[in-house]
């Protein structure tokens, strides 16, 4: 490949204004809305009745990595930050050399591991406003997900037809929802019917998760390191009970987690499909294995995953999606070029389109 | 010349009389069967794992012949399962039934691995060359060390890694020495599933290697692998397609959040660990310049695989000296290796088996 076709980042954040939720939120839960409070030196972002939900100096901290890693620091006060305006935004896109980026949260997804309900839903209403206005003023290079409380199927399928009227290019679900409850379970049927019709897919964030962590490595770093397993957990119990056997043009997606663990999950799963017929959920239709659903349905973003491009074949290159993750720390902003063009190398000119820009074009229905 | 870096050897049915029986050809405990939810599990195998060798000892040089192989590294089919279903003096006194089986039959083609349990780590400790000396090949450690205990990135573990390498013997975990309640990092959505839930077992095949991960990690990140740089890893049962990633997601993290590797400043951190439940919190370990953690996977981390073409299409990525393949009796693989140059054959099926585990070649 000699040139770089359009890229698109699959995975890129919006920082969410310190006033965004008293300015928007439905005033009945205003005094338990996400707020920032000084704590020291630092700002914290706050939830309910005084639960830490986020950090902020973490997530605006991208190109520190290659000049200055030792300065990267959950610490930071919002004064101190510019604000990320939908021009400067894509100012930061035009210097990395991306066409375009799919939105997601960095607050207010870790609402879900502190609330529930109708303060949860309330919060994901006024995210949702907020992105949706911010995105609307670069159309075609900023493209919004919405975030969906499913505690409610129901409302949660009709917040998702008014996301999706309003723009929305996907729906953000937590990883687990309430604790004692999995996705398998028939009441969140109608969810899977929304956005299958709708055209939207299901999305899957890293950290973005309602099941509360339990027992966890005592390094911090190993923590971090693992949190796959919550992902492949729910798109185990997906797959293994039909919903995409119930639901076939249902997409969803894995963000963040990188994409070379694949081949190995859908290896497991095919075994075990064929090994222990008697204990199967479901016989999926039509002979298909659990690997063809996955291959079918289900789609990875990556930033740095060479493995995954090696394995393309296996996983399906349709089904992968480059992102720079920006403005996090961990972001290959400014240098996302170079990580393409050394990732995709080795690969035919029609693979990296649809690796660079053209899977998440399609995959989030970008035209 | 062929040897397996995995054999699992199928145990006697009144190995554990008193404690374990067969009943109905299920082992039961307490009258609940070990192996919970019937059939899935332990990474998609069968269970219990198809044995390579049989419970007649006086039978296993026939049976590497019958096999093809030179020699084997013998696993339990079912005594990893002890680790997740007994505890205190009741377990140890399980494992030792066990030990005291296979160790007399070590031999130049006979490489058994002995079971240990860690919960007193200084007493595993004190463990390991006796049970060197009584002929193990290396000992078999559970997945988690022991049910409600922190993990092996704990300092109470430094007394047995300095025992394991001052005895230059592998340590391995097996797939099947784990309950799902036991997973590090799942959630109380996952534990809320009774084991007569459905879907447990596909879960748990899924997941299950994501504990694996965990013990890979707890070395490497916490600098057991630099500490003690004799200490080997190898992990067996889930082949061996999971490493890649394993080593690409530890490099990220290391890389890109080096403000991970210290502990979480308490006055500003969302998830506390009070939260999570943890009674303590450690640092990791920075590496010397230069190095990342997958430079330490290279050196001190092995993995089993009986039929596995993505990790041989990997080979390189993983490290050729690390890829040990194993024999359920089966040969090996076209698929897997269909097409290999010899070298590298050469090398999966024999020598780096012969070279982590002592068989002469």
């Amino acid at each position: 490949m000699s040139a770089l076709p359009p890229v698109w980042s699959a995975d890129s954040h919006v920082v969410e204004p310190p006033d965004l939720w008293s300015s928007r939120i439905d005033k009945r839960f205003a005094h338990l809305a996400p707020r920032v409070v000084q704590r020291d030196d630092t700002d914290l972002w706050l939830v309910g009745e005084g639960s830490r939900m986020a950090v902020v100096g973490i997530q605006f901290q991208a190109g520190l990595r290659y000049v200055s890693p030792e300065a990267i620091t959950k610490k930071g006060r919002y004064e101190d930050l510019p604000e990320l305006t939908p021009e400067k935004y894509t100012d930061a896109l035009d210097e990395d050399g991306v066409d375009g980026a799919v939105l997601y949260p960095t607050n207010a997804g870790q609402a879900w591991r502190h609330v529930k309900g109708e303060l949860l839903t309330a919060i994901a209403r006024a995210y949702n406003g907020w992105v949706l206005d911010y995105a609307a003023t670069k159309p075609g290079r900023l493209a919004p997900v919405a975030m969906i409380n499913v505690d409610e199927p129901a409302e949660a399928v009709r917040d998702m037809e008014d996301a999706a009227k309003r723009g929305a290019c996907a729906f953000l679900i937590p990883i687990f929802p309430l604790p004692g409850r999995r996705y398998d379970q028939a009441m969140y049927e109608p969810i899977w019917a929304a956005a299958a019709a709708l055209r939207r897919p299901i999305v899957f964030h890293v950290l973005f998760t309602q099941g509360v962590l339990q027992k966890e490595p005592v390094i911090n770093l190993i923590r971090h390191s693992v949190k796959e397993t919550h992902v492949l957990a729910s798109i185990a119990s997906i797959l293994m009970s039909g919903v995409f056997d119930r639901h076939p043009t249902l997409r969803l997606g894995a963000i963040e987690f990188g994409a070379s663990w694949v081949p190995h999950f859908v290896d497991r799963l095919d075994r075990a499909y064929v090994a222990h017929r008697d204990h199967r959920v479901v016989t999926l239709s039509g002979g298909a294995l659990p690997s063809d659903h996955f291959r079918r349905n289900v789609f990875v973003t990556f930033q740095d995953d060479r493995a995954a491009i090696e394995l393309r074949d296996v996983i399906g290159v349709h089904n992968l999606l480059w992102a720079n993750d920006y403005p996090h720390a961990e972001s290959t902003y400014p240098r996302s070029r170079q990580f393409l063009a050394e990732q995709l190398g080795p690969v035919s000119e029609a693979d990296a389109i649809r690796i660079a820009g053209g899977n998440t074009r399609e995959t989030y229905g970008l035209g | 010349m062929r040897l397996s870096a995995e054999t699992r050897v199928a145990e006697p049915a009144d190995l554990w009389d008193g404690v374990l029986h067969v009943v109905d050809g299920v082992w039961t405990h307490a009258g609940k069967p070990l192996f919970v939810q019937g059939a899935i599990g332990d990474a998609g195998r069968a269970h219990p794992p198809k044995a390579g060798l049989g419970p007649d000892p006086a039978r296993w040089p026939a049976e590497l012949d019958a096999a093809g192989l030179a020699g084997a590294v013998l696993y339990p089919s079912v005594a990893h399962r002890l680790f997740g279903a007994l505890r205190g003096d009741t377990l140890r006194a399980a494992l030792a039934r066990y030990n005291d089986w296979v160790l007399p039959h070590a031999s130049a083609r006979i490489k058994p691995l002995a079971l240990l349990d860690v919960s007193d780590p200084v007493a595993a400790a004190a463990e390991v060359p006796r049970l060197a000396e009584r002929g193990a090949a290396g000992f078999l450690l559970p997945m988690v060390p022991s049910r409600g205990e922190l993990g092996y990135e704990c300092e109470r573990y430094e007394p047995l890694w300095r025992a394991i390498a001052a005895a230059g013997l592998p340590v391995s975990i097996s797939a099947g020495g784990l309950y799902l309640g036991e997973h590090v990092g799942t959630s109380v959505t996952l534990y809320s599933m009774g084991d007569d839930d459905p879907m447990y077992g596909w879960i748990h095949a899924a997941t299950e290697v994501c504990a694996a991960r965990v013990v890979v990690f707890a070395l490497v990140l916490s600098g057991v692998c630099d500490k003690f740089p004799g200490v080997k890893l190898c992990v067996a049962g889930f082949d061996a397609s999971w490493l890649p990633y394993t080593m690409i997601r530890a490099d990220e993290q290391y890389e890109t959040r080096p403000e991970r590797v210290g502990t979480p400043d308490k006055a500003n951190t969302v998830a506390t660990f009070e939260q999570f439940g943890l009674s303590q919190e450690r640092e990791g370990f920075s590496f010397p310049k230069g190095v990342v953690p997958s430079d330490r996977m290279g050196s001190n981390v092995f993995v089993t695989f009986h039929d596995d073409p993505v990790a041989v299409r990997l080979r390189d990525r993983i490290g050729v000296a690390n890829l040990l393949w194993g024999s359920d009796g089966a040969p090996p693989p076209a698929r897997s290796f269909g097409g290999l140059a010899d070298k590298d054959a050469r090398r999966l099926l024999a020598d780096n088996t012969a070279r982590l585990y002592g068989f002469a070649t």
